[in-house]
């Protein structure tokens, strides 16, 4: 096959299924779900109804699966609806995603048809460690056959979680241990965030068993996939901001003449897109090839890389295009680069992603 | 019909057949071509017998006038460009062949002039390198084409040219360049027409040969035209060019949509080629004591350029699938040679960096790349008139 940017017809019309879904559901929601510090339940149902989010194959009951790269165009989809949402929900079903990539039958069998529930399972991937540099190896989080100990940071629904999976390491790679029902872990503490508060997160403390998941490729993937949310929930972020600022600076007036005629705004806008393309080519290479079973650690540190340095510059250009209207929340660009930053906390290029990139072109 | 970052085998080949060229015969004459200033003239036909004394070792991009275009004849140019000039950005310029001559003449040559300019002097097997260029600068009209001063006004069955260009690659070597010209001021730039100069034409002068930062061995002529007298027929597009609907200025300037993604690949090029040194001297030649936060930041610098060089070939193949499947890419084409330029740069300095003392050392090519790349975010549209496109396409025309 050759090379090709070509979405297929069914790719096009989920995007825009979800960008028409985002304006008319997800625009409105977003400020209330921020203050009430939670994505509410109806909101919740009505992303997890479109089965994006927790696919689940045809045999356990659910619309059946669909690849990465499809994955990240939903995604950005969303989060150009409102990356807090899109993070909870998105958050909320990818433990479907790993199950379904990586679990042995009997976990396919007993735990997948939940998520083919029309009612969202509260559920976590938990992978991020304050001290650990983000690459797999790196992790400090230990996984002794079915026992894990270790902290995270950023779980989402740990405080009523029916099914979480934890990321460790074992004596041999990479492990992931799954729980039912939220008992085996602490909750440490809710995370009280500047952005992205539509999905509360907590910091949590494994110490106990749980059950396996098979290690190997597989899980690998899954779990690179579960990374690379990070970066496609940045591109549709980046883009709100984008397109925000873009409509702005032909509509609002300054010296007699649209804003968008001075280059100090319009030369901005056009950074800003090309980072947007440059982050999204980055993301759907990767997903490509997660897809393909081929993705190293490196290529998702690379694409969250760019997409987040995107979500982070977009935002920031996204406030300064609109001046004091950016700072103040009439507006939304200044939540979406609270999002970014929060976002960034991910998976920083500079604290960790680029390091890595670096040590893959050594091997 | 489905997204896919792998090439087919035809690039693949294009690309390793164009990877070992480069590296085994471009890179070797880099250093001494940047010291001298030129390459020897042997060197020079060798590079042509190489290249089959044509347009480029790479299929042309557009053969026009009905000729077929190849689905995968931007890819081509943007993957071969890269591996060009990751081999030597200077050296490349000295292949022998038409050059930006033939984007020009292509777009709006008649089919004699296309024949008489491009496959009767470049198509044929002289044994001689023979250059075409392309002059649009001038001292004063940079960015601001629509301030050419040169003028041409007809004289009986000829035209008689006034002006000064400047910064022509090849143009005191060429034998034919291209030039634009204001044959009537009050239409703007509209009134612009594009002429053939041969070589020898009474009148056409070489100025002097510019001293650069970079690029050395590249030639870098200013030409004077001195009541410069030229054939009527060399206008491009022939008399009907200069009926009100004729080739203007603006659709011939269009053929050079499809160079920026070949530009911008060049510099990808170079930026990877200075990536690549500074990986392989940190894998052999970093000091053992080297500090830890030094290794760390060297780390995350190489881990940057990398994916910065990266997210610039997205970019770059990406202009390039467009235009290969006639997806208009004005926009995306100027958002590759806006990105990459500068991500190469990045990389350059990033190199120097790493390397240290050894960086800046001219026993070193990365110290060269660096002054090479910085004239990609200059010439062929400055990064600045790339975003005025690019938010253009985004914004309207607000002024």
């Amino acid at each position: 096959m050759p090379f090709d940017l070509q979405l297929t017809e069914e790719q096009e019309a989920l995007k825009a299924t979800l960008h028409e879904f985002s304006e008319d559901v997800l625009r409105p929601a977003a400020r209330p779900c921020e203050e009430a510090k939670e994505t509410s339940p109806d909101i919740h149902r009505q992303v997890h109804e479109l089965g994006v989010t927790a696919p689940v194959p045809e045999e356990f009951g659910g619309g059946g699966t669909f690849d990465c790269v499809t994955y990240c165009v939903a995604a950005e989809e969303l989060a150009f609806g409102d990356p807090g949402i899109a993070y909870q929900v998105l958050g909320s079903g990818i433990a479907a995603i790993v199950l379904g990539l990586a679990g042995d039958d009997d976990h396919k069998a007993r735990l997948l048809p939940r998520f083919a529930e029309p009612e969202p399972v509260p559920s976590f991937v938990a992978y991020g460690e304050k001290v650990a540099l983000g690459d797999l190896e790196s992790l400090e989080t230990a996984i002794d056959a079915d026992k894990v100990r270790g902290e995270k940071y950023g779980v989402l629904n740990a405080s009523d979680a029916s099914l979480g999976i934890v990321v460790g390491r074992t004596p041999d790679g990479l492990g992931a241990i799954v729980f039912e029902g939220n008992d085996g872990y602490d909750v440490a503490k809710p995370e009280n965030k500047m952005g992205l508060e539509a999905a509360p997160t907590y910091a949590v403390r494994f110490d106990d068993a749980g059950e396996a998941l098979p290690a190997g490729p597989q899980l690998e993937q899954a779990i690179l996939w579960t990374k690379l949310m990070t970066g496609a929930i940045a591109v549709g972020c980046a883009r709100a901001s984008f397109e925000h600022a873009a409509k702005y600076a032909t509509e609002r007036e300054a010296f007699g003449k649209p804003i968008g005629a001075f280059q100090a705004i319009s030369h901005r806008i056009a950074d800003m897109a090309i980072e947007i393309d440059a982050a999204r080519l980055s993301v759907w290479r990767a997903a490509w090839k997660i897809d393909r079973g081929e993705a190293t650690h490196a290529d998702v540190a690379q694409a969250n890389g760019q997409a987040l340095q995107a979500a982070s510059y977009c935002g920031d250009e996204g406030v300064q295009v609109l001046g004091g209207h950016g700072y103040i929340r009439d507006h939304p660009v200044e939540k979406w680069f609270r999002d970014a930053v929060t976002l960034s906390v991910f998976d920083p290029p500079e604290l960790g992603g680029d390091t890595f990139v670096a040590r893959s072109v050594f091997a | 019909m489905t997204v896919d970052f792998e090439i087919d085998e035809n690039l693949a080949f294009v690309r390793d057949y164009v990877r070992a060229f480069a590296r085994d015969t471009l890179r070797p004459l880099a250093r001494e071509a940047d010291e001298k200033g030129k390459l020897p003239t042997e060197t020079i036909k060798q590079l042509g017998t190489f290249a089959g004394n044509r347009a480029s070792i790479m299929p042309e991009e557009n053969k026009g006038n009905g000729e077929k275009r190849s689905s995968i004849a931007a890819m081509m140019a943007v993957i071969g460009s890269e591996e060009l000039a990751w081999g030597d950005p200077a050296v490349v310029l000295n292949i022998p062949g038409p050059g930006l001559a033939a984007p020009s003449i292509r777009a709006a040559g008649t089919p004699e002039q296309q024949k008489r300019f491009l496959d009767d002097i470049f198509n044929v097997d002289s044994g001689e390198p023979r250059f075409g260029a392309l002059a649009v600068t001038e001292p004063q009209a940079g960015s601001d084409v629509s301030n050419v001063q040169t003028t041409a006004v007809q004289d009986g069955d000829e035209w008689v040219l006034n002006g000064t260009k400047m910064y022509c690659t090849n143009g005191a070597r060429a034998e034919i360049v291209v030039v634009n010209a204001t044959v009537d001021k009050s239409l703007g730039r509209q009134g612009q027409k594009f002429f053939v100069i041969e070589k020898g034409a009474p009148g056409f002068k070489v100025g002097k040969i510019e001293k650069k930062m970079g690029l050395t061995a590249s030639e870098t002529a200013e030409l004077i035209l001195d009541d410069c007298r030229i054939p009527f027929d060399n206008i491009l597009g022939g008399a009907e060019a200069l009926e009100p609907k004729g080739s203007g200025f603006k659709g011939t300037m269009k053929a050079f949509d499809s160079s920026r993604p070949s530009v911008a690949a060049m510099a990808l090029g170079i930026g990877r080629a200075a990536f690549e040194y500074a990986r392989d001297w940190v894998s052999s030649e970093l000091p053992m004591n080297t500090s830890f936060p030094r290794k760390a930041a060297i780390e995350q610098k190489l881990g940057r350029m990398k994916r910065e060089l990266d997210a610039a070939r997205g970019l770059v193949w990406q202009a390039a699938w467009m235009a290969d499947n006639k997806i208009p890419n004005s926009k995306e084409a100027s958002m590759a040679k806006a990105y990459a330029p500068p991500a190469g740069l990045r990389a350059c300095i990033g190199a120097i960096q790493i390397m240290g003392p050894e960086g800046y050392s001219k026993e070193h090519l990365v110290e060269k790349w660096f002054r090479d790349i910085k004239v990609y975010d200059i010439f062929e549209g400055t990064g600045q008139i790339q975003r005025v496109v690019i938010s253009r396409k985004i914004l309207g025309r607000l002024d």
